[in-house]
């Protein structure tokens, strides 16, 4: 018996500028993390079932202007949802995803993005 | 040389600031503030610091709508000015912190540990927010920003050795 698996089994936040993924700690950087005070939801990408050419392809077609994706902070659903938060695969194409159900509060949405630091796992291509 | 009385740490500072970096100011600063921003950026570019140098490339490549292809608002120039100051005031013996910048422009500090994550967001406005992750503990809070450091800040930040 087989399990089916969904895309958005495995999550990743692209970044594109090395100011915000620390090298050393091998993680996101809270700014990556952490939305404007008048945004609504993180983007996110389900790419459970993509080789790492198609997640590296996928990142760069996002980027608009163009530019070069570095990499990517790595979650999975489990990582936003124990902060209280809630993902929608319905939003955008096909692979895409927005976090939501962000507090309004700048101090709490401060907290939930230094804790999923912790739980990024970065991965530069 | 600037030396701030808080840590008594000697830092040189770069004078020779492109004119194409002045020219990207100039688009950001329209009035009065210019001339304390002209002032002030003489202190951010100080040399020998990994932070101040990454504070440095943020000011010249964040300072643009959308730099990160997320919509993120340009470095706020208040934040980065405080940033600089928070920077010279952190006691000399601790790590040097990581920096980045949220998606209101706002410059954040941080420090990693293998269980630990401080965040650190330095406001436009004269406060502070931080948050400290330490496992499953959880501190977060809010302090106004001074031109000595905060005792609780202080403390908090100590701890991370």
């Amino acid at each position: 018996m087989s399990t089916h698996q969904s895309d958005f089994d495995l999550l990743a936040r692209f970044v594109n500028q090395s100011t915000n993924y620390s090298k050393n700690s091998g993680h996101l950087k809270s700014g990556g993390l952490k939305l404007r005070t008048d945004e609504l939801g993180l983007s996110v990408y389900g790419i459970l079932n993509l080789t790492s050419d198609d997640v590296y392809s996928l990142g760069n077609s996002l980027q608009t202007p163009p530019r070069r994706v570095h990499g990517y902070g790595e979650f999975i659903p489990d990582h936003f949802v124990n902060e209280g938060l809630n993902l929608d695969t319905t939003t955008g194409s096909r692979l895409h995803a927005d976090v939501f159900g962000w507090p309004s509060g700048e101090e709490d949405r401060l907290e939930i993005a230094n804790s999923l630091c912790l739980k990024s796992k970065l991965v530069l291509f | 040389m600037i030396y701030t009385a808080a840590t008594q740490r000697q830092i040189p500072f770069e004078k020779n600031i492109s004119a194409s970096f002045y020219l990207k100011l100039d688009e950001l600063l329209k009035d009065e503030k210019k001339i304390f921003y002209e002032a002030s950026i003489a202190s951010i570019s100080v040399l020998g610091s990994q932070a101040c140098e990454e504070l440095k490339e943020m000011i010249a490549d964040c300072s643009v709508f959308n730099w990160d292809g997320n919509n993120s608002n340009p470095i706020n120039l208040a934040s980065a000015i405080r940033a600089e100051k928070f920077l010279a005031l952190l006691p000399l013996n601790i790590s040097e912190p990581e920096l980045s910048l949220d998606g209101d422009g706002q410059v954040i500090f941080q420090w990693f540990s293998k269980n630990r994550s401080v965040s650190i967001l330095i406001k436009a406005e004269d406060e502070i927010l931080f948050s400290d992750i330490d496992g499953i503990n959880r501190a977060k809070g809010s302090i106004q920003f001074d031109t000595w450091f905060n005792e609780k800040l202080s403390t908090l930040i100590q701890s991370l050795e």
